[in-house]
């Protein structure tokens, strides 16, 4: 009877050790915890920039990538948008945005990641904002996407993405080569999907910066007028998210998105 | 001490067969975990779809404009790699990883995490509408309308989608002239509105054009989108049904008052109520 009392207390030291070491080292608000994901696990990032921000925690990234041109690189910023094949990371330091994929079949990817860890935290500094267009309205050009994000900057924002839709309805017998919108529109290093049909040719822009797709649709047009006849162009955007610094003045930024037909819904990121 | 311990197990047994009773007989099936592909689910879904179940649940993760989408709902109709997932309003589709690029592009979801359950309440009903000429979606929307008021009269809630196939004579005539393009039109409405809306047809002789369950708020949207795009006379619309999903079970003086008043309403043939949107034919 003593062995067992003996061998029951053992058991229950070493279940309380176990559910110490989890606690501890489970991530916690501001508690410095953070998750390792090993090697280019896409999808894993995925879930876990999924499952933080639904808590309403943000999501910063540190890590190394093997770059397109050569090297690696040490990144460090906040994860802005995902699927389960890439990711969008800012980093503050260098001001400008990171794409990372599994492979370099996405021409826009500027990284295969190694090693990731992802910090979930209370604030990190910076905000995602969503303007969508309102309902029966005809949404601004790129252009004025363009003018409004210089405004914004002002206003404390940091960069403005946007998923639209372009298309081009031309004049050519034999329509547009898709392989030549694909090539056009990837210098810009945007993200899209593009199809070509009979005398059509639409792009759909997805979280992209609104610089990079101004440049696009620039050299999109010129091609298409110049080679295509160019009949008709039609541009519509209907969201856009703009990367804000905390304690931007959002209502402010609302007041100007609504001079474009847009409408402030929601703000994502702790807050 | 044998003797209690014997009891002890008697005791346990038991209960634990009361309780597989119990649970049996509430079971519902699940559906539930990270989604690799919506062919799973979709596949999941006709398959309790064929047999009278709906699939209620939720579903999360990013669209692909980077919002991130938080949805209960319900699957109003499942394809073949994929699921509309309706709820407040919105309409989502489910892809498979593989499949999105093949379909019309609507506010997608990237799927990451859907839990849904197979229930069999019969609280679905479809209103099925005479073909005939509307001047407008406007008309078809009020239609719409005034079915989800003749069901809130009844004293309860419910969530109207619509499906229609809409012949334009001046719409068609400009795809097959090359006038308007086709693709485009398709790609802006599915933006702008949830469900589906697609050209049937070839992309050089388009014979109509369809609405796949679209939430009935979203069709002004699509009337504003098509707005340019559509003559002046009136649109020919048939295969018209309003799938009207209510919330909670339905009592008997409530169903009747329905039957009774929408089969009332101009150009309605008649209600159905089931279990389960199932597509017939």
């Amino acid at each position: 009877m003593a062995w067992g009392k003996l061998a029951g207390m053992v058991l229950d030291a070493a279940l309380l050790g176990v559910l110490v070491i989890l606690t501890l080292s489970a991530p916690s608000k501001g508690g410095g915890g953070y998750f390792d994901v090993r090697g280019a696990d896409i999808r894993g990032i995925y879930a876990t920039y999924v499952g933080t921000v639904r808590r309403g925690f943000d999501a910063w990234l540190t890590g190394k990538a093997a770059m397109r041109e050569g090297g690696y690189l040490n990144f460090s910023g906040k994860l802005i948008y995902t699927t389960s094949k890439f990711f969008i990371l800012y980093d503050p330091i260098n001001n400008r945005t990171f794409s990372f994929s599994d492979d370099f079949t996405y021409r826009f990817a500027d990284g295969i990641p190694v090693q990731t860890r992802i910090y979930p935290s209370e604030e990190d500094g910076y905000d995602l904002v969503t303007l969508r267009l309102d309902h029966s309205a005809d949404g601004p050009e790129a252009e004025d996407l363009a003018t409004m994000c210089s405004i914004l900057r002002e206003l404390g924002a940091v960069e403005c993405f946007v998923s639209a839709e372009s298309g081009f309805l031309v004049g050519e017998e034999y329509g547009v080569p898709g392989s030549l919108v694909t090539d056009v529109v990837s210098e810009e290093g945007v993200i899209f999907l593009s199809k070509t049909a009979g005398k059509e040719a639409v792009v759909s822009y997805i979280f992209s910066p609104v610089r990079s797709v101004v440049k696009a649709e620039a050299a999109l047009s010129s091609v298409m007028s110049e080679r295509y006849g160019l009949i008709n162009h039609f541009f519509h955007a209907d969201t856009i998210l703009v990367l804000i610094r905390h304690g931007a003045d959002v209502e402010a930024i609302g007041v100007v998105a609504s001079e474009y037909g847009l409408r402030l819904v929601e703000m994502m990121g702790a807050c | 001490m044998g003797k209690m311990a014997a009891v002890a197990l008697d005791v346990a047994v038991i209960g634990f067969l009361f309780s597989a009773a119990v649970m049996r007989s509430d079971y519902e099936a699940f559906y539930e975990g990270d989604i690799g592909t919506g062919t799973s689910l979709a596949y999941v879904a006709r398959f309790y779809e064929d047999r009278g179940f709906s699939l209620e649940g939720s579903a999360y993760g990013l669209a692909h404009n980077g919002t991130l989408i938080n949805l209960s709902g319900l699957i109003v109709h499942a394809h073949r790699y994929s699921v509309l997932f309706g709820g407040g309003g919105e309409n989502l589709v489910v892809y498979s990883d593989d499949q999105k690029l093949k379909e019309p592009v609507p506010l997608e979801l990237d799927p990451l995490y859907v839990r849904v359950k197979a229930v069999k309440t019969p609280n679905k009903m479809t209103v099925y509408a005479r073909p005939g000429e509307f001047g407008d979606l406007g008309e078809v929307k009020s239609l719409g309308q005034a079915i989800a008021d003749r069901v809130e009269e009844a004293g309860m809630g419910a969530q109207v989608y619509v499906n229609l196939k809409l012949v334009d004579q001046d719409l068609l005539r400009g795809v097959r002239e090359g006038k308007i393009p086709i693709y485009w039109v398709e790609t802006v409405v599915n933006r702008r509105v949830g469900g589906i809306v697609r050209f049937a047809g070839s992309t050089d002789y388009p014979l109509y054009l369809s609405f796949e369950d679209v939430p009935l708020e979203d069709v002004g949207e699509a009337a504003y989108v098509l707005r340019p795009f559509l003559g002046n006379g009136s649109l020919f619309v048939y295969d018209l049904r309003f799938k009207v999903a209510i919330d909670g079970e339905i009592p008997l003086d409530a169903k009747a008052r329905m039957i009774s008043t929408i089969r009332g309403l101009p150009g309605i043939d008649y209600v159905k109520f089931s279990t389960a949107f199932k597509e017939e034919g």
